[in-house]
């Protein structure tokens, strides 16, 4: 996004796609969302076994496929 | 956040997490120390990793685990690096192979378990995605590093009842229905935190001046009715806290003025929305503790996205402070 688009926004404005886009994860940006991430320690503990795979954890404080 | 975007965006890390493991993304603050099956199974790996028995300086178990499904740890470590990423998971798939050489993959019987915490999502309701970033500023002096790159994801859940209030009774061009109290309070409080570098506390209910959110149908065709969404919320606070390492108290007059703009699509024949996408954008200022901004104290402009999430697992993630007691509060 270039310096000459209005970020501001205001209740008639047209311009929320132009902001929305700008502010999404652009495709360099969310790679790491392609892996199939599971969300479920637990759960994961199914696949893993009917698949043959092991497990692969990240863990952080704060959960690492959302806000941290 | 940018550890996340260096490592995970690495090719031959996304193959190898693809291709060959169950990858699992989760907050192990609470996996720690919750008390059923699952927090004694996460120990139970964390015990023979990067941090087992450790205390001090701090008693985190951050990092990344490769076990088996019955909890075996074939390697772990708290290191980002792409190269040293993908050599923890070729060794850690080498053990693997070698453990499991000739043995029947055979579905896994798991106990039933009382989970610590009840799974709350939303199960007909509206989930959506958010994402928070900077928006340009006139004057920017931002260090050109991962500061001014910085942007975070959550999420953001509401019930069938509340997705429902959204649209106006009448489905007809012009009539408006205005969101709920407990919606505007989760999206205010929960929701405009400025989250961009890290991690942020909840706003008060005190610091909320004003929120709205008013949705117009615009269009209706067939089951689909087409909302223009407007609104706003201020909110100001003065965060405090102790700063441990210079002993010293803090605090930090903070807060965000966002106007809200959005189209949607509710679909009577699903009772759901089919489309979702908002922006909340305007100037913050201040700080909080652990949220990074304590050199970029404004006002500038931020903006957060709200989007419908999708069907992939990883979209089921909570949102950050779903253990608020206030969350779903009515």
């Amino acid at each position: 996004m270039t310096a000459t688009i209005d970020s501001a926004v205001t209740a008639d404005s047209t311009n929320f796609r132009t902001v929305l886009s700008y502010i999404l994860p652009n495709p360099e940006e969310y790679g790491w969302l392609r892996i199939p991430w599971h969300t479920d320690l637990w759960e994961a503990r199914r696949p893993a076994a009917s698949e043959g795979k092991p497990i692969f954890l990240w863990g952080m404080n704060g959960n690492p496929l959302g806000l941290t | 956040m940018a550890g996340r975007a260096q490592v995970f965006s690495d090719p031959e890390v996304i193959r190898l997490l693809s291709e060959h493991f169950i990858p699992v993304g989760e907050n192990c603050s609470p996996l720690q120390w919750q008390q059923d099956a699952k927090g004694e199974f996460f120990r139970l790996a964390a015990e023979q990793g990067h941090y087992a028995g450790r205390t001090f300086p701090t008693s985190t178990r951050q990092g990344y685990y490769v076990l088996t499904a019955d909890g075996t740890v074939l390697g772990a470590h708290n290191v980002r690096e792409p190269r040293q990423m993908e050599a923890l998971l070729r060794t850690s798939l080498r053990r693997w192979e070698l453990l499991s050489a000739g043995a029947e993959h055979a579905a896994l019987d798991l106990p039933d378990y009382t989970p610590a915490r009840p799974n709350r999502y939303p199960e007909g309701g509206l989930v959506l995605q958010l994402a928070a970033r900077d928006l340009p500023r006139a004057e920017d002096t931002r260090p050109d590093d991962w500061r001014k790159a910085a942007w975070n994801l959550d999420y953001a859940w509401f019930t069938a009842d509340e997705a429902r209030a959204l649209v106006p009774e009448a489905r007809v061009v012009g009539s408006v229905a205005e969101a709920p109290w407990p919606v505007m309070r989760r999206l205010a409080r929960f929701h405009l935190r400025d989250f961009v570098r890290g991690e942020t506390p909840v706003w008060p209910e005190e610091a909320v001046s004003l929120a709205n959110l008013g949705a117009t149908v615009v269009d209706v065709s067939g089951p689909a009715v087409r909302l223009a969404l407007t609104g706003g919320a201020i909110l100001n606070w003065e965060w405090r806290w102790h700063d441990a390492i210079h002993d010293e108290d803090r605090a930090m007059p903070s807060g965000f003025s966002a106007t809200f703009r959005g189209e949607a699509t509710w679909d009577d024949e699903r009772a759901a929305f089919t489309s979702f996408a908002m922006v909340a954008a305007g100037p913050r200022f201040g700080a909080s503790q652990y949220n990074n901004r304590r050199d970029d104290l404004g006002p500038a402009p931020m903006g957060v996205a709200f989007v419908l999430a999708g069907d992939e697992p990883r979209h089921r993630t909570p949102p950050h402070a779903i253990n608020h007691p206030d969350y779903f509060a009515g």
